[in-house]
């Protein structure tokens, strides 16, 4: 059953003997739950928790290839490019760097997670810390692969692509010029990045590629379970009814964006699946989850120390929300 | 990583994943579960310093969930009580403009989705004039009243809205029994809550269940 598990936690083996870690309390747990199958099978039965087991599947079924997707380019651009590109092509002025560096996250996938590093150590290379804070909002949220997967979540309902690269990228663009404007400086608590520049670069480039996945893909999960739960078992007379009040609407996906901490690539997918919210309900939604939410909050805290946190954070909530209700209005 | 990217190819091959996503996204889900599958049984032969020294985020351990649901639930596709609460509000947009053709003599096949559409937005009402044939599984709803129902989804499972017409003139059978009415269109039932097609039943007949449940 568990054949990708122990190798995680042998080393730790290796130093203290044999512990009860992590991966002995899920085996245990997985081995009860084959074992105790036949009595949780009448209980799984009932038809709300198959609904929700179907739904959960769906999600984590249809988001996965394009989280792969993401983790595959996103180790192809840490690896595979050269790293004094980004130098040559942004601009000295701040000012100016801002509008540059979200345009170049554009070309630039990555999930969120990965961007946090690739933001740190463009900093270290001397770049505008607003233009990489701009880079760092606009890479998850306004790329290809992005925009793509919103097109196929929101069929027949194109505008919605053209107001999430506008939103999003309004958000980004705005975040990084108060940055400058602010006085223009990031504490770097957590130099060290990510490892992957060691070794030869197919090593680097599937290290890359497990690294991500393994980080990204259990919020997958939790989102989609989450996700799940929303869409089963609350009633859709109270959805419809925070759905029909267009403040409560907005504020609640923001929220509901902000907790369920989602990976770009998939949002579109769930926020496809709330139905009974506004399109720029759901655009709030799609605008907020890849600028901030609480696994980034958390990243953000480790990579910049928690005091950027606490400024930074709600910065981004109120811009985003911002932006996204402003050009939802105008454009959904 | 290795189960999840067993799964992926497991339920393509047994025709699972039509139960949750839509049938274009076959290759795609191949395609991530190779990958998951050479990352993965590397990382089993080779041990280098990242992996080594990384410590994992618990939520990590969640991965194994879906394995889990899938192998201990096997969640089946959507039935009637998704659709009892997951009605879809409007009409699909037509797809075919110009309505049936000139009546023949057997009943014409189509989707609950055309049917709803036609007799929602078609003006010269060609549907009145047809026999119809839909195919979908039982639901129910408030009173004796039961419908023929199909599931729609753009994308996967999660955005799934339910399609369904009323059923008049036949006894209801068991909920989500499969199954395929013959008969006319009738204008809605009074209280006429918006879009509420109804068919007035010559034959309602048992079928198997299709291979993809949804339309």
């Amino acid at each position: 059953m568990a054949t990708s598990t122990p190798t995680v936690v042998e080393p730790d083996q290796r130093q203290d003997g044999w512990r009860f870690g992590q991966a002995e309390v899920v085996l245990t747990v997985v081995l009860a739950l084959i074992l105790g199958h036949r009595l949780l099978i009448p209980l799984l039965d009932s038809p709300a928790l198959r609904t929700w087991s179907a739904i959960f599947m769906a999600i984590v079924i249809q988001s996965t290839p394009f989280l792969i997707l993401g983790v595959l380019l996103a180790a192809a651009i840490s690896n595979l490019l050269s790293d004094g590109l980004l130098d040559r092509v942004v601009p000295r002025n701040p000012a100016l760097a801002v509008p540059v560096a979200g345009v170049a996250g554009v070309a630039l996938i990555g999930c969120e997670c990965a961007s946090v590093p690739i933001a740190s150590s463009i900093i270290r290379r001397g770049i505008a810390p607003g233009a990489a804070l701009t880079f760092l909002l606009a890479a998850p949220a306004v790329n290809p692969i992005v925009l793509v997967s919103t097109a196929v979540a929101f069929q027949g309902k194109p505008e919605m692509v053209l107001a999430r690269f506008v939103a999003s990228m309004l958000t980004a663009v705005l975040v990084g010029w108060v940055w400058v404007w602010k006085g223009n400086r990031v504490p770097l608590a957590m130099l060290a990045g990510s490892s992957h520049d060691h070794g030869d670069r197919l090593t680097g480039f599937l290290n890359s590629v497990q690294h991500d996945f393994l980080q990204t893909s259990g919020f997958l999960v939790v989102g989609a379970s989450i996700a799940a739960a929303v869409n089963t078992f609350v009633p859709s007379s109270a959805l419809a009814a925070i759905g029909h009040n267009p403040v409560l609407a907005v504020l609640a996906l923001a929220g509901f964006a902000f907790v369920v901490a989602l990976c770009s690539q998939t949002d579109a997918f769930i926020a496809a699946s709330l139905v009974s919210f506004s399109f720029t309900a759901r655009l709030v939604f799609l605008v907020v989850g890849p600028a901030m939410d609480v696994k980034l909050a958390l990243l953000e805290a480790g990579a910049f120390g928690r005091r950027f946190a606490v400024v930074f954070v709600p910065l981004v909530l109120t811009i985003a929300v911002g932006c996204a209700v402003a050009v939802g209005s105008g454009l959904l | 990583m290795t189960l999840l990217g067993a799964i992926g190819v497991k339920i393509v091959l047994t025709n699972t994943y039509l139960r949750y996503v839509n049938p274009w996204m076959k290759w795609p889900i191949l395609a991530a579960s190779l990958v998951l599958f050479v990352v993965s049984i590397r990382h089993l032969f080779v041990r280098t310093e990242e992996t080594a020294n990384h410590t994992l985020p618990i939520v990590t351990w969640l991965l194994l969930l879906p394995v889990l649901v899938l192998f201990v639930a096997s969640p089946p596709e959507l039935g009637s009580y998704a659709a009892e609460r997951r009605l879809a509000t409007n009409a699909p947009r037509p797809k075919v403009q110009r309505g049936l053709d000139t009546p023949s003599d057997g009943a014409v096949n189509m989707t609950l989705g055309d049917f709803m559409s036609l007799a929602e937005w078609e003006p010269v009402r060609s549907v009145t004039s047809h026999s119809v044939a839909l195919t979908g599984f039982v639901s129910k709803g408030p009173g004796n009243a039961w419908y023929v129902t199909r599931m729609a989804i753009t994308c996967c499972a999660a955005d799934a809205l339910a399609y369904r017409v009323q059923v008049l003139g036949a006894p209801a059978p068991q909920r989500d029994q499969w199954i395929q009415v013959t008969g006319r269109y009738v204008d809605p039932q009074k209280p006429t809550p918006r879009l509420n097609p109804a068919i007035a039943a010559q034959d309602v007949r048992f079928v198997v269940k299709p291979k993809n449940t949804y339309e």
